[in-house]
């Protein structure tokens, strides 16, 4: 399902739906069962069970649901996970009886396959599963599957979807009934991320009931918007890994309606709300620069608000060209407005090097005339052009450089023109500096050179061709111009390789290796993206 | 996460490409590459050396120039030698020198004969650098000249047309001086004395290296005759002790009041004389004989004002 699937499918959604929407039900049950440990074969995770806890305490947080209501299984088996389920169901039974709508969400996170869930070396048949959580008297119940099985050592998890957990979609959206969704398509894998500290969809998820996903701007986070944040950001947070991966959802359901998942704009207590700027990127980290973090967020509409414990945030919004770091304290009960906070602008070259962005490398070009002295008597100082591209990494920088230089003599008796051009190809490799107002930058560079003198004279003096060598040092600086544009200056020592004629009385009479040593620079501009 | 590499697979052919240009830099192949000191290939190479009186040469700066002096006047007329540009080189007094000519005469330093041939004939000249300057300054004349002549025929020429009175063919030569130049109404030169003739298979090695006479088998080994023969010569004394004179050979006199004369190896081309420099085929009188060796002789004195044998001389001196 592609992001315009889901678009159209959020149309369709709100052309169906009627304008009520309906909280879960007061008396719902949380079942949120997380297992790091799955078959004997499959590859522990590290966040399965962490995803549990995050999902029934952000309902707990933002969805109105009670403590009381609210059961974590963590690392139990497959026995214990089925006597819990069968319990809740008696418990809503009983509530059912008595008249009060009821709800049941069941949560997994943890390894499986095509047909069952895998704890801890004991499985549970998801047609097992299915039936309890269908079968269950609640009104409302909802069943959320990050499920993963072992693959190499990335600790890539999936699923392989059986044939109810197909996406389809019948009528609309419904208060009533039975709601799935799972983290990935058939044949698909899920994955979780030594970053975000959980599973891309969990952790999508969990951003989309704090706020991110309130599309319509009425403070409260449907089941559809939900799943519509959760699929777009998993999809593009699983494009920058090995392999995609689509969320479904699949509804059986009675009447109409909006499903009301949280009330983030309610949030009572220790929250707070974070008002984010633009329809940007977000990274939110705990405290400072370097902590964990707490939520990688595109949020949706316009009110952009994030539900979060108060607390002090490290924010950072990333647009095209830079990124805008923002310090955040977050009081309870309040609404803090970074786009009202000072912020520091980092551009994406230093984020790479200094390993704090998400991009791995940035490109740069770079366009840059200067001078060169002499290798061979007689050349003298002489203009170059040189033409570059390179990658900036965060442990340097590499780059490809195309050098044109041409210089003029007439020799020692005046009377043979020569005109020596030279074309040299190379590799360069550098490390940056960065300073408050410039960057510094040394390094080394090797090129191959093309050689070519033209005498332009009557003289018996052919024109001569060679392939030589260059070695040298950098030293550079940089002062950042604006829109990707730096002003750059820079030089250093060159040595040759090439052969040399030996002459003696105007006459060549032996070739030599030549290694002269010499100096180059340059100024120019360089265009980063 | 699985780690991401697509900026791997981007540059690696890249990468491979600027490998192969690196290696080949650092093969240093092709070509040689030349600096300001380089002049080209030469044309012609003059070897020789410069002597002068002792008076002439400074003990603490023994350096003098030499610059190729041609004669726009011809053979004939010699008594106006002009500098050829960039054919001017230092050298030190009594030292052996190596002079290569880059340029050919410009058309100022051609003579053209009444019947539309050309030439350039002229000499070596030396002069101090006075000033220091590296180039020749009016106040710095030429102190010296060499005897031997330099000889350039952009084409073939006919006896009637050449300098030497005989047929030459295109190229650079050195040749002894004075020459039998055609008369300037462009007649053969004046019948000089009877010579005896050469008409014999007399068995000598002309021109053979030697040591003493028993090496040239009826013929003398010569080791000076009007200047040094290095590696001595077989020749053939005239008159010959057994009448035998070798045939094809060339007689060259001592000039007067010398007597002495011999009959030499004679030849068209340096090649014919088997031997290495100094020795050539001297166009002047078509002999092998030591005269590639070009002697600049720096005392003051003008040169001759003539490259011909005056009307009437006797046979070329060498």
């Amino acid at each position: 399902m592609s992001r315009s699937t889901v678009f159209l499918l959020g149309l369709v959604l709100a052309a169906l739906a009627p304008l009520t929407a309906r909280a879960l039900p007061e008396h719902t049950w949380v079942v949120a069962i997380g297992h790091n440990q799955g078959a004997r074969n499959e590859v522990g995770l590290l966040f399965a069970e962490q995803d549990a806890r995050t999902f029934s305490d952000v309902l707990r947080q933002h969805g109105g649901v009670s403590s009381r209501r609210t059961m974590l299984l963590l690392g139990d088996d497959a026995a214990s996970v089925r006597r819990a389920l069968q319990d809740v169901n008696a418990t809503i039974r009983a509530q059912a009886g008595a008249g009060h709508p009821t709800g049941l969400v069941v949560f997994y996170s943890g390894h499986a396959d095509a047909t069952a869930l895998h704890l801890g070396g004991t499985e549970l048949p998801l047609e097992e599963l299915k039936t309890l959580v269908a079968g269950s008297p609640a009104g409302v119940r909802l069943l959320v599957l990050d499920a993963c099985r072992s693959g190499a050592v990335t600790r890539v998890k999936g699923v392989n979807a059986a044939e109810s957990f197909d996406i389809t979609l019948r009528d609309n959206i419904a208060t009533e009934g039975l709601a799935i969704l799972t983290s990935s398509a058939a044949g698909e894998s899920s994955q979780e991320s030594d970053e975000l500290r959980g599973s891309f969809f969990t952790h999508h998820l969990m951003n989309a009931l704090r706020g991110a996903a309130d599309h319509d701007d009425d403070g409260k986070v449907t089941l559809t918007e939900a799943y519509g944040y959760a699929y777009t950001q998993t999809l593009r947070s699983s494009g920058q890994t090995v392999a995609l991966q689509h969320p479904t959802y699949s509804w059986e359901v009675k009447g109409r309606g909006e499903l009301v998942l949280s009330t983030p704009a309610d949030s009572q207590g220790r929250m707070g709300r974070l008002r984010l700027g633009s329809s940007s990127l977000y990274l939110i980290l705990e405290g400072r620069r370097g902590g964990p973090v707490v939520a990688e967020v595109s949020p949706q509409g316009n009110r952009r608000e994030l539900s979060l414990p108060a607390g002090n945030y490290f924010v950072q919004q990333r647009n095209a060209d830079e990124y805008r770091e923002f310090q955040v304290a977050l009081a309870a009960g309040s609404v803090a407005d970074v786009t009202a906070l000072p912020y520091e602008t980092v551009r994406y070259d230093r984020l790479v090097r200094r390993r704090g962005g998400e991009k791995r490398y940035t490109h740069h070009v770079s366009l840059l005339g200067g001078a060169q002295g002499q290798m061979l008597a007689g050349d003298g100082t002489a203009p170059q052009l040189r033409v570059g591209y390179g990658l900036d990494f965060d442990w340097g920088s590499v780059g490809v450089r195309l050098r044109g230089m041409r210089s003029h003599d007439s020799g020692l008796d005046g009377l043979l023109p020569r005109t020596h051009d030279e074309l040299g190809l190379g590799l360069t490799l550098q490390r940056f500096v960065d300073l408050q107002h410039v960057s510094l930058a040394f390094g080394l560079f090797a090129e191959g050179v093309y050689h070519r003198q033209s005498f332009g004279t009557e003289r018996v003096s052919p024109d001569r061709q060679a392939l030589g060598a260059a070695f040298g040092g950098i030293l550079s600086v940089e002062r950042h111009l604006g829109v990707g544009f730096a002003l750059r200056l820079e030089g250093g020592p060159v040595t040759g390789l090439f052969q040399r004629a030996v002459v003696s009385n105007g006459v060549e009479v032996r070739p030599e290796l030549a290694t002269p040593l010499t100096w180059w620079g340059a100024g120019g501009l360089v265009w980063r993206r | 996460m699985a780690p991401v590499s697509t900026e791997g697979r981007a540059v690696s052919p890249l990468l491979r490409g600027l490998v192969c240009v690196l290696a080949g830099g650092a093969l240093a192949c092709g070509e040689t590459l030349v600096d300001e000191t380089y002049s080209g290939t030469p044309l012609f190479t003059l070897r020789g050396k410069v002597v002068a009186p002792s008076d002439y040469v400074d003990e603490e700066d023994a350096e003098v120039f030499l610059s190729v002096l041609w004669s726009p006047g011809g053979a004939q007329k010699g008594d106006r030698l002009v500098a050829q540009p960039g054919a001017t080189r230092r050298t030190a007094f009594f030292r052996s020198f190596q002079m290569h000519l880059f340029d050919e005469p410009g058309r100022e330093h051609l003579y053209t004969t009444p019947s539309g041939a050309r030439y350039a004939i002229g000499r070596l000249g030396g002069f101090r650098d006075a000033n220091g300057n590296g180039r020749k300054d009016d106040s710095e004349p030429f102190e010296g000249y060499s005897q031997l002549a330099l000889l350039r025929a952009p084409e073939a020429l006919s006896a009637m047309n050449s300098p030497t009175g005989a047929p030459l063919s295109a190229g650079w030569y050195i040749v002894s001086t004075p020459l039998a130049c055609p008369s300037s109404g462009g007649s053969r030169p004046p019948p000089g004395p009877v010579e005896p003739v050469a008409d014999g298979e007399c068995g000598v090695p002309l021109g053979a290296g030697c040591k003493r006479d028993s090496d040239c088998a009826g013929g003398v080994c010569v080791l000076n005759f009007v200047g040094e023969w290095p590696g001595g010569a077989c020749l053939i004394p005239e008159p010959p002790p057994n009448g035998c004179r070798q045939r094809g050979s060339v007689l060259m006199r001592a000039t007067a009041p010398e007597t002495k004369a011999y009959w030499l190896k004679g030849c068209e081309v340096s090649e014919d004389c088997g031997r290495l420099h100094p020795y050539q085929c001297d166009q002047a009188i078509r002999a092998c004989k030591p005269s590639a060796e070009v002697v600049v002789d720096v005392n003051g004195r003008e040169p001759q004002l003539t490259f011909c044998r005056e009307q009437g001389a006797p046979p070329p001196p060498p």
